[in-house]
């Protein structure tokens, strides 16, 4: 547990810098949003004169609507560093691995000759890419407020439609897919990304441990993992005729019941193949 | 004792190992020698586990490899094993944090012998004295088995001096050494058994001493005439 | 120690803003008012087992909650989860949600409540499949077939086959409309639709039109074949005068469930005016309500005059049983003509419905006899009622009425209602 612990802090502490570029970026390009949707929406304010009376204010409102943060939210430089780090995540689970391996860096000599399971190695590089990835989730959550109080300070109240943080949240915007408001289903949904981390790490020492051939059987890993997802799908349409469906819990507790098959799976697989069949 | 059982490998179509048989004693230095690319490095490799083997067994001290005989055996590969962008210190702490049996003491020993300082990047070494720095992350845990891949190869002449010193101090003493290098005439005085390889096979296993009292030859004399032949 | 600052940092952080977002979501869904039904006047069995759909609208730009309201308290729907939404009560009726737990098996992939047959003994469903994967037609060929599913609530007996559809090919697509057993038969109406390529004598291209036909097949059960099959009605197209007759199923029904030997359908007719822009305008020049009797397989028509008819154009017409409710709404009040469809002909007066607030209603259903409404209005500035009244009627009186109310709530209640809006509900 000791080693765990050390080898999370050393991934953690390797991936420290680019962490931090991009929170900066993150924010900077988020506030920078901020400004540019504020100044369209009063451009067109101005533009319709909503200033010079009361009526005119009002049927400026009525037509183009209050400025609410939630405009914001839906901005390209908004959205776009959250997607940059998503994707970032998603590549990086490939580079903790191969980072050990190729470039100057023959780390992975080391890591291997650790006395330690090299299961503790599998999962302290997944447990990074958790803890990164709620991490940033948790900045969001920190810079949300502070953005959410700046834009209410710049935006003139009358034409402003004030919003809290977890109203956000209710709106329909990129956060109702990468923060849940619901806490089952944000439990549920970061599960299945780490099912499709191990997955992935699976499908990596897969190439690892038969290189060419290796990438060859990940992908026909990958293939049987989305059969096996499939096969509610199949009974329903084939194997019990026209007339069957499946109610959706029932498709729900199967999937689940195969998603920790698979799992399991990939695991028990990671293991032998980290055991067995890896080498540096 | 190391023993290497019938061990047999393939790389792709080739046969980098093919059913190799020998033995490393504690407390005895054993070379492996021969050209680029003959098995050396596999070997080395696969007694320490990271790379797999086809058949055969490898036992140390009658135990079959796992992840804990790693406080037991060490390997010094002719690679960085430490990041690039760690200090000399930075790495030694990484040392201390993962393996019980590090020796802080003999390191900080090992670090004045090879006149190397702790804030140094490891990436900015040159390459001798990465050399030098390999050896220490490896001699200064307190293993019985050190295994070294080329530790003269590519290193200037006052580096390989001090390497070389290394096998007579009481930092190497009652360990059991195995070295692979195609280059012996620095340490060939040191060596106490050979073993020579040739196309993943091996042609002869001996003891130095014994060839030397029994047939008058040196390690130099056997190699030609196993070679040539 | 220091090594671990950046992990530590990350850790601690990530917790606590983490927890502290969901510990605000919780505390916020917390806040929201809770509202119950509450009784006022007339019998609160009535109200015993209704469960009212309402929207709460929370200010701040987040849109609305929906929840469900009985006399006993509300329950917001959770908006943003997924997990929430299995098994969730589905159905329009609550007696098909009971039924679902009951009889898991047979109820499954039954979705459509007018699909169903429903009475002491039996339950039968009756659909129409086919097209091609993905849920896509053709205009021919689509090789529908029909799928009949019955059970005996008693012993459990299932009877489950399926039957070709006589001349399905040339349909572009095929529904039931309603399912009822009549005898020994199993009535089934379904809504066809042929598309005919036609040329169009004005422009000269060829053009789809539509033809829609209202069939009738009757089911011998235990033969398990089609034993007829009759085109009751069907659409008609005039080219010349650009209008065009459809069968529309206006007709609101509380419960499509139940036994009944009529279907009721209304028959418009149709003009088309293409504007300057391009677009089509349709305007319906007259509607005519007719009723189709399952047991003879005729249709019949309204026995009413003329004046009454033209009177009761405008009205929103709803089938109950064996009766037609003919709803007026006007500026100032609700009333209901009542027409019986057995004896042909309109039973006593139009009944005044007063304690309905016609302006403000929102949403009735006809329920064995009773009319139960549901008004969002505002007295005053300042005074917002959400009242369900349900009223007899044979004679207009209201048997209850509700009135939902805020549970203990800390400051102005009528803040509360504001925000309420509710516009549907489900009874037994």
């Amino acid at each position: 547990m000791n080693r765990y612990i050390k080898l999370v802090n050393f991934e953690v502490n390797r991936f420290f810098k680019l962490y931090i570029g991009l929170l900066i970026i993150v924010a900077i390009s988020q506030f920078v949003s901020l400004f540019l949707v504020k100044s369209k929406y009063m451009q067109a304010a101005n533009d319709a004169n909503y200033a010079s009376s009361m009526k005119a204010t009002e049927r400026f409102i009525s037509s183009s609507g209050l400025l609410t943060f939630n405009q914001v939210a839906n901005h390209l430089l908004f959205i776009g560093p959250i997607v940059i780090c998503i994707a970032l995540m998603m590549f990086y689970v490939f580079i903790i691995w191969y980072r050990d391996y190729f470039g100057k860096n023959t780390f992975i000599y080391r890591l291997f000759m650790l006395p330690t399971s090299r299961m503790t190695i599998y999962f302290s590089k997944a447990t990074t890419i958790l803890i990164m990835v709620l991490s940033l989730l948790a900045f969001q959550l920190i810079l949300l407020p502070i953005e959410i109080n700046v834009f209410q300070q710049i935006v003139p109240s009358e034409l402003l439609g004030k919003m809290s943080t977890i109203d956000l949240f209710m709106n329909s915007n990129i956060f109702t897919m990468i923060l849940p408001s619901n806490f089952m289903d944000f439990i549920f949904r970061y599960l299945i990304g780490m099912g499709l981390v191990f997955t992935l790490f699976t499908f990596i020492l897969l190439e690892r441990s038969y290189r060419w051939k290796g990438i060859i059987f990940g992908i026909l890993y990958v293939i049987a993992i989305a059969g096996l997802l499939l096969i509610p799908a199949f009974i329903e349409s084939y194997l019990f005729g026209e007339d069957f469906s499946f109610y959706p819990s029932e498709v729900f507790y199967m999937e689940l019941g195969l998603f920790t098959i698979i799992i399991t799976v990939s695991i028990l697989f990671s293991k032998y193949l980290l055991k067995n069949k890896v080498s540096v | 004792m190391i023993q290497v059982k019938n061990v047999s490998k393939k790389y792709g179509r080739k046969n980098v190992l093919r059913d190799i048989s020998f033995t490393a004693n504690k407390g005895e230095i054993t070379c492996l020698i021969g050209i680029n690319g003959v098995g050396k490095s596999t070997t080395m490799k696969a007694i320490m586990g990271i790379t797999p083997i086809d058949c055969g067994e490898i036992l140390i001290d009658d135990k079959k490899m796992n992840h804990t005989m790693y406080e037991n055996i060490t390997f010094i590969p002719d690679t960085l094993t430490m990041l690039p962008s760690f200090t000399v210190g930075e790495a030694m702490q990484f040392m201390k944090d993962f393996y019980v049996n590090w020796n802080p003491e003999r390191a900080k020993e090992l670090l004045g012998f090879f006149r190397l300082k702790e804030d140094e990047k490891l990436g900015e070494l040159s390459k001798g004295n990465a050399a030098k720095a390999n050896l220490l992350f490896g001699l200064g845990l307190d293993v019985d088995y050190v295994l070294m891949d080329e530790p003269f190869s590519g290193i200037d002449m006052f580096s390989r001096e001090q390497i070389a010193k290394v096998f007579t101090s009481h930092l190497i003493e009652d360990r059991g050494v195995i070295i692979t290098t195609h280059e012996i005439s620095d340490i060939e005085h040191l060596i106490d058994k050979v073993v020579l390889l040739d196309n993943g096979e091996i042609l002869k296993e001996f003891y130095t001493e014994e060839i030397r009292l029994e047939e008058g030859k040196s390690v130099m004399d056997v190699m030609r005439e196993v070679y040539q032949s | 120690m220091k090594r671990y600052r950046n992990l530590a940092v990350i850790a601690v952080v990530t917790t606590i803003s983490l927890g502290t977002f969901f510990t605000k979501v919780a505390m916020s869904e917390s806040k929201l008012p809770k509202f119950y039904l509450k009784t006022e006047n007339g019998d609160s069995k009535y109200a015993k087992d209704l469960m009212i759909s309402a929207g709460y609208d929370q200010s701040g730009g987040s849109g609305g909650r929906s929840l469900t309201i009985t006399t006993d308290g509300s329950e917001y729907k959770d908006r943003n989860s997924m997990l929430s939404e299995l098994d969730s009560d589905y159905y329009d009726l609550k007696k098909l949600d009971h039924l679902r737990k009951k009889e898991r098996n047979f109820m499954r992939g039954k979705l459509s409540s007018s699909q169903f047959y429903i009475d002491k003994d039996y339950a039968w469903y009756a659909d129409v499949k086919g097209g091609k994967l993905g849920g896509t037609y053709e205009h021919q060929n689509n090789h529908f077939k029909m799928y009949i599913d019955g059970l005996d609530l008693h012993n459990k007996d299932r009877f489950k086959f399926k039957l070709d559809i006589p001349e399905e090919e040339n349909y572009s697509y095929i529904y039931v409309q309603d399912v009822q057993l009549i005898g020994k038969d199993l009535i089934v109406t379904t809504y066809q639709n042929k598309t005919d390529v036609v040329k169009d004598k004005t422009t000269n291209s060829n053009i789809n039109v539509d033809k829609n036909e209202l069939v009738m097949y009757r089911i011998n059960v235990n033969q398990k074949k089609i034993v007829d099959r009759t085109v009751i009605n069907e659409s008609s197209n005039d080219q010349n005068t650009h209008t065009h007759t459809d069968i529309q199923n206006l007709i609101q029904d509380s419960d499509e469930t139940v036994p009944s030997k009529f279907d009721v359908y209304k028959k418009v007719k149709l003009k088309d005016t293409v504007q300057t822009n391009g677009e089509t305008e349709t305007e319906e020049l007259s509607n005519e309500v007719i009723i189709l009797n399952l047991e003879t397989g005729k249709e019949e028509n309204l026995n009413l005059s003329n004046e009454q008819k033209e009177q009761l154009m405008q009205s929103n017409v709803i089938l109950d049983k064996e009766n037609l409710y003919f709803i007026t709404q006007s500026d100032k009040d609700l009333s209901v003509l009542k027409y019986n469809l057995n004896n042909k002909k309109v039973e006593g007066e139009t009944v005044l419905i007063k304690k309905v607030d016609s302006n403000n209603l929102s949403n009735y259903k006809v329920i064995d006899g009773k009319l139960y409404a549901i008004t969002n209005s505002t007295e005053n500035p300042g005074k917002f009622n959400k009242d369900l009244i349900v009223a007899d009627l044979a004679n207009g009186q209201s048997v209850f009425e509700g009135k939902i109310e805020v549970k203990k709530s800390k400051g102005d209640p009528s803040k509360a209602l504001k925000k309420l809006q509710i516009y549907d509900f489900k009874v037994k």
